[in-house]
């Protein structure tokens, strides 16, 4: 495989950090065990996304971006799957995702309001 | 049954001897399914961990590979979905473990690492010593 100068590699860092106020990243692994570790990342990923979305935060840099589906249209035409639409998507996504794995593992997880909101509106009862 | 710990700040690790970072809530098994993108998110990572000193070992374990076969609809399926995110799980997916060469790198990357964002999400990091039972193990 050719590894060289001919693949442009795109860096997945950032510089900047925000910390979540009571959610250190840099943490004490004495006496903690891994599970309780996984769960505490699940629960600052949760925070992340929660904040992501309500500061309407969730649109990558176009470097951290990959390639856009084809648009795809409403009876309107308008266009459903703008860039907006897409990654709200799979943040909210990803947090029915991290919730679920968060009630399985951890029993004093308590899921957040939007989740049951969400659920609501994604499985319509029949 | 027992109360766990809570998670707390780290401390000063300047008079410890541990000497592996690991980073939570860094990647996703989505990221580490193609092998391409892995080559290539794995030496994003390499890249800016050895700014802090020597890495003599990298893990960042990948899911299991998903057989289409096994993946007909119906109980097999869906058994066999359920399988691999155990076995994803157990197998540390979505952990970064790297070992230092020494305790003093391992402190500096820790500084320098946590909440640093990778893929737009904030970097959880840790120092564990040699004799935690990391999965997998390191060498």
């Amino acid at each position: 495989i050719d590894l060289a100068a001919s693949r442009k590699r795109r860096s997945r860092w950032g510089d900047t950090s925000t910390e979540i106020p009571g959610l250190p990243t840099a943490i004490s692994a004495t006496g903690v065990s891994q599970a309780q570790l996984d769960n505490y990342a699940i629960h600052l990923r949760l925070e992340e996304i929660n904040r992501k979305l309500r500061l309407n935060d969730f649109v990558p840099p176009e470097r951290e971006r990959s390639p856009s589906p084809p648009p795809t249209y409403d009876g309107q035409g308008r266009r459903v799957n703008t860039r907006e639409v897409r990654y709200r998507k799979k943040l909210e996504d990803e947090r029915i995702r991290l919730v679920d794995r968060a009630m399985k593992t951890d029993p004093n997880f308590r899921p957040p309001v939007e989740y049951h909101q969400q659920k609501r509106s994604q499985r319509p009862s029949q | 049954p027992e109360i766990p710990r809570p998670i707390m700040p780290a401390g000063d690790n300047s008079s410890s001897d541990a000497r592996i970072l690991l980073m939570l809530n860094m990647v996703t098994p989505e990221d580490l399914t193609n092998d391409d993108e892995f080559g290539d998110l794995y030496e994003d990572v390499k890249e800016e961990c050895e700014n802090f000193g020597i890495v003599e070992d990298l893990r960042i374990p990948r899911p299991v590979k998903k057989d289409k076969s096994k993946w007909a609809p119906g109980d097999g399926g869906q058994m066999a979905a359920q399988d691999a995110v155990r076995i994803d799980e157990a197998a540390g997916v979505g952990r970064v473990y790297v070992k230092y060469a020494d305790a003093a790198s391992a402190g500096r990357a820790l500084k320098g690492l946590a909440g640093r964002s990778f893929a737009g999400r904030s970097i959880i990091a840790t120092i564990l010593s040699e004799d935690s039972q990391t999965t997998p193990p390191l060498h």
